[in-house]
């Protein structure tokens, strides 16, 4: 028996198959999303990068900062606050607030306005949240929800919503990466918005952040003689970084391309499809994805 | 070893397996998966719609949550972003010689709100110093189209935007204000803005 053609028809379906899941159906779905305008404002989200951090762009491409940075923050769920800012009718608040079985009602009235709002409850559904601002905004209370989307990406501080397919409509190729020795880079524009901050990891990451394994950039930047006056580019480096006496750290164009990219990988704009809450964001106290010093490398010290 | 099988190695072997029916169990289990398998993807797929992601349900459970958590603040924005920001920028910061930044500016973030709807209702003409810079350049009376509801709204945006955190504005306070200037249009100036008092 000839069983040639079966086999041409049964790889052929396989092909097809997985041809029409992965390529067809997704271009029938998300293949037809512009750049639109989020509710509220009237520039297109996501906007053509600035021309430098288009450059840095190819710098991050051609340094391979894709095999240890992803750019997407993932989204397991989301939960919702409640909170409170001041009362007009102290008595009917705090009766209000004991019903909801929110212990300190006393306390939580002196302290809460406006301008120093009081979390009084965490991690409850919509309907939850719903009810128990109805409840406080009769009693003549100022209340609100707050959206929190939730997940480790956004314990880690990475993010503050999840990444979806309208964040990548001007990326090409898109640098999503697949591997996070060092953490994902979605939202670090907003994190760390300091140039200088970026300079001096580039330059050295041990300088900013304790035990990290990046290595240094350190061919991104020119030491050079001090000349008649030290350059307003030079780094500002610590003691044990720095370099000999007369003698300055400059970072050429490409580091400053660089940095200017990684300032405008920026996703702090709500979609519908990926709700969130704008806050104040501070920079976390130390990077969340640097290694215990306890198996850091040894460190990776010019020689000066 | 058969002479004939030797002779015969390059044909195919001749193999007859007769006949095997699936079990008529696993055709119901197979046919039980593939309807709870429609029924999961009829449930949790929303459709194939392109803006439902997990762990989204489907788009009225989107539309219910309300973008930046506050009603009064998506529709200030909403204002901000079709009325202020084609001259004070979506950055708040202004430009530079032409219209004063919102973002750190003292008149936007005094303790009183009066001023500022005063401002943004009738106009304002003539110098004003902002953050230390004069400007001189009329502003149209942008505010006097809005509600009671939406004026408050756009002012309180600006109040809590940019690193601004003063107090909110209330509907009551923007009709208080409206109801004082009765039917008077006039184009504000700093010196009549001065004569309120900055806790008003």
């Amino acid at each position: 028996m000839n069983y040639g053609s079966l086999i041409f028809l049964g790889v052929f379906a396989t092909f097809v198959a997985s041809w029409w899941g992965m390529v067809f159906a997704p271009q029938l779905q998300i293949g037809s999303q512009q750049p639109k305008a989020p509710e509220g404002v009237s520039v297109a989200y996501p906007s053509v990068r600035p021309g430098i951090a288009a450059q840095g762009r190819q710098i991050y491409v051609s340094q391979g900062c894709v095999y240890c940075h992803s750019q997407q923050v993932r989204q397991e769920g989301y939960t919702f606050e409640v909170l409170f800012l001041g009362t007009t009718n102290q008595q009917a608040t705090a009766t209000a607030l004991d019903k909801l079985g929110i212990k300190g009602g006393a306390q939580l009235i002196a302290a809460a306005n406006e301008t120093s709002p009081q979390l009084i409850l965490t991690n409850v559904s919509l309907q939850q949240a719903s009810a128990a601002e109805t409840a406080l905004k009769e009693s003549g209370a100022n209340a609100s929800r707050v959206f929190i989307p939730t997940g480790a990406d956004m314990s880690r501080g990475w993010g503050l919503r999840q990444s979806v397919a309208q964040d990548y409509l001007q990326e090409y190729p898109v640098q999503i990466g697949n591997s996070r020795l060092g953490p994902d880079l979605t939202n670090i524009g907003a994190r760390r918005p300091d140039a200088a901050w970026h300079l001096n990891h580039l330059y050295n990451s041990r300088i900013e952040v304790k035990g990290s394994i990046m290595p240094a950039y350190q061919y991104l930047f020119d030491k050079r003689k001090i000349g008649r006056a030290p350059s307003p580019d030079a780094l500002k480096l610590p003691p044990e970084f720095a370099p000999p006496a007369g003698y300055e750290i400059v970072p050429k164009p490409e580091a400053l391309t660089l940095v200017a990219y990684l300032q405008s990988l920026q996703t702090t704009t709500p979609l519908f499809e990926a709700p969130m809450t704008q806050m104040p964001q501070s920079a976390p106290a130390g990077d969340t994805n640097a290694p215990s010093a306890t198996n850091a490398p040894a460190t990776n010290t010019p020689s000066k | 070893m058969n002479k004939d099988v030797t002779n015969n190695f390059d044909a195919e072997p001749k193999v007859s397996g007769g006949q095997a029916y699936l079990p008529l169990w696993l055709t119901g289990l197979l046919g039980l998966l593939l309807y709870w398998g429609c029924n999961y993807i009829d449930k949790h797929g929303s459709g194939f719609n392109q803006y439902v992601y997990s762990p989204y349900g489907d788009t009225n459970q989107l539309g219910s949550f309300v973008i930046g958590g506050d009603e009064d603040y998506a529709l200030g924005r909403a204002k901000y972003a079709q009325i202020c920001m084609p001259c004070h920028q979506e950055s708040g910061m202004g430009v530079p010689n032409q219209f004063p930044p919102l973002a750190g500016s003292e008149w936007v973030n005094a303790v009183g709100a009066s001023r500022l709807i005063h401002l943004t209702q009738n106009g304002l003409s003539g110098p004003i110093k902002v953050k230390g810079t004069d400007w001189n350049l009329v502003m149209p009376p942008m505010g006097a189209t809005l509600t009671d509801k939406e004026l408050a709204a756009v002012l309180t945006y600006i109040r809590s935007t940019w690193g601004n955190k003063a107090p909110k504005v209330t509907p009551e306070q923007v009709k208080t204000v409206r109801a004082a200037l009765g039917g008077n249009t006039d184009p504000q100036t700093v010196e009549i803005l001065q004569k309120i008092p900055d806790t008003e």
